[in-house]
């Protein structure tokens, strides 16, 4: 699958990556190759775009970062959704939801 | 693999971040490309181009935070994510900068580590011209710190002056002054306190000892008012009389302290013994403290500066084989014993046969400081060398810069 362009992704990449961190803490190179495997290679972070992008959503105070040592494994910094982050994620999802359905509605939008 | 951490931190430095804030995104940033670098080498990348992306993502994360950060200047630097400048005085205080500087010096200080770690042939070429030109600097400077700077070592040694004859028509600017000076000085001059000689061409090697076993050591021979006038009171004894200020009852030392104590194997009563000087028993009558020199005279023991009375009149006053020094009295300048002397002079040169003459040749009496002119001569020389020595690191900083600026060049491109 190709690509989503950079604007398109730029849109709903706050939405993608709090959905990541729902079920569990990752860190960041974690949640790019998550976000890979699951949009089947269509959505990718690279560096650049993935790291500025955490630190808005931490700023927010939807996400937080912390420094994290294991047993034979490098300090990582991994992300946990905060309770506000967790409510701003059911929104987000609820408004991607109407605007897809309606883009569905009025561009003849197919399921995948 | 690439050091990932200073690509990072090379394009980060220009967004002037705080140092645990910087440090933490680089960290973070570096772990991600790291692991991106080395996937992209097993999918079968070539290393140069994953370098080439690895330099391309820090450049994009540089460029991206700095837009986050303009987006939202006023963002709070409590949390890691709320990024903010760290020059950015309307979100952090002064005593904050003030507590901060030392981590950025820490920091700056380990980052030029790194690097010159990096180019250790460069920076042990640099630090070896740098250190090479300063070890000059430093050595030429304490040689004008002991010669030039530093005061005579006697008591208020910049009150101790010298008289010099000056015949800038003859074509002799400075020299010495003469016997008859000496006595006329001490006599007539009031703004001296102490007037004193070194007859100089009496002074210097002389045969110590007797058949069988002489040794030659240099001798100075001084008038009474000698240590006195230096403010050096002797160990032992006593200095010269006036009666030993003759040929026949000069037979009488001072010995400096290693001389003593060689010689004599620093005997308590060594007062009245005798020791041959050019065959001539000698009788020790005073021992001068450790540590004493004059200027640059090696004199281990020190006699009377002795004369006849036909040395000492009118005729022989420009005959110049004396070096005088002086103590100033008390209030009185080198300007007033200057004009003193001038005084006495040209009511000398009235009556001298050879006045005309010596008027003719401009003849006039300098009054220098006794330090100033002991360091005269080579005082050029060693200011020179200095001079010298600082081009040379003025020469080395300029092309270390020009080394730096021709390598900075080369990367203008990154």
């Amino acid at each position: 699958m190709a690509p989503i362009d950079h604007a398109r992704k730029n849109g709903s990449a706050e939405l993608v990556i709090l959905a990541q961190l729902e079920t569990e803490a990752r860190h960041g190179y974690e949640i790019a190759c998550q976000i890979e495997r699951r949009s089947g290679g269509a959505v990718t972070f690279q560096t650049a775009s993935l790291y500025p992008v955490l630190y808005r959503l931490e700023r927010k105070g939807w996400i937080v970062g912390q420094w994290v040592e294991k047993a034979g494994q490098r300090r990582r910094r991994y992300y946990t959704l905060t309770p506000a982050g967790r409510k701003q994620l059911a929104e987000q999802r609820s408004d991607w939801s109407a605007f897809i359905n309606g883009l569905r509605l009025t561009a003849g939008l197919q399921d995948a | 693999m690439p050091d990932i951490r200073s690509i990072i931190r090379r394009h980060l430095a220009s967004l002037g971040l705080s140092g645990p804030q910087e440090e933490d995104i680089i960290e973070e940033a570096a772990l991600d490309l790291e692991e991106r670098y080395a996937s992209a080498l097993r999918d079968g990348v070539d290393p140069a181009e994953a370098r080439g992306m690895v330099e391309t993502q820090a450049c994009q994360l540089a460029a991206e935070l700095k837009t986050t950060l303009a987006s939202d200047p006023q963002a709070d630097t409590e949390a890691f994510g709320q990024l903010s400048p760290s020059q950015d005085s309307s979100s952090q205080t002064a005593w904050q900068r003030l507590l901060s500087w030392p981590f950025y010096l820490v920091q700056s200080g380990r980052h030029a580590a790194q690097i010159l770690r990096k180019n250790l042939g460069f920076t042990m070429g640099a630090t070896a011209m740098l250190g090479l030109c300063l070890g000059a600097n430093l050595t030429i400077f304490a040689v004008i710190d002991s010669i030039l700077l530093r005061p005579l070592p006697f008591p208020d040694g910049d009150r101790l002056v010298t008289t010099l004859h000056s015949y800038p028509l003859a074509e002799i600017p400075r020299s010495m002054a003469s016997l008859p000076n000496y006595y006329d000085y001490r006599r007539e001059i009031k703004a001296f306190e102490s007037t004193a000689m070194i007859h100089t061409d009496y002074s210097g090697p002389t045969i110590v000892g007797g058949m069988g076993s002489p040794f030659k050591v240099d001798c100075d021979r001084v008038s009474p008012e000698f240590f006195h006038t230096l403010g050096v009171p002797l160990l032992l004894g006593r200095s010269f009389t006036e009666d030993e200020m003759t040929y026949s009852g000069s037979h009488v030392a001072v010995l400096t302290y290693p001389f003593w104590q060689t010689y004599f194997n620093g005997d308590p009563k060594v007062l009245g013994r005798t020791f041959d000087v050019d065959t001539v028993s000698t009788t020790v009558v005073g021992v001068l403290p450790k540590g004493f020199s004059y200027l640059s005279s090696h004199a281990q023991f020190y006699t009377p500066a002795a004369s006849d009375p036909s040395e000492r009149g009118a005729n022989q006053r420009h005959n110049i084989r004396c070096q005088i020094i002086a103590r100033l009295a008390p209030g009185a300048t080198r300007e007033l014993a200057q004009a003193q002397i001038a005084t006495l002079d040209a009511a000398q040169l009235v009556n001298d046969p050879e006045g005309a003459l010596i008027k003719s040749w401009g003849f006039r009496t300098l009054v220098d400081s006794l330090h100033g002119d002991h360091v005269r001569k080579i005082r050029p020389t060693v200011l020179l060398l200095q001079g010298g020595v600082l081009f040379l690191l003025l020469s080395a900083g300029v092309n270390l810069v020009n080394l730096l600026l021709v390598r900075a060049s080369v990367r203008s491109k990154e």
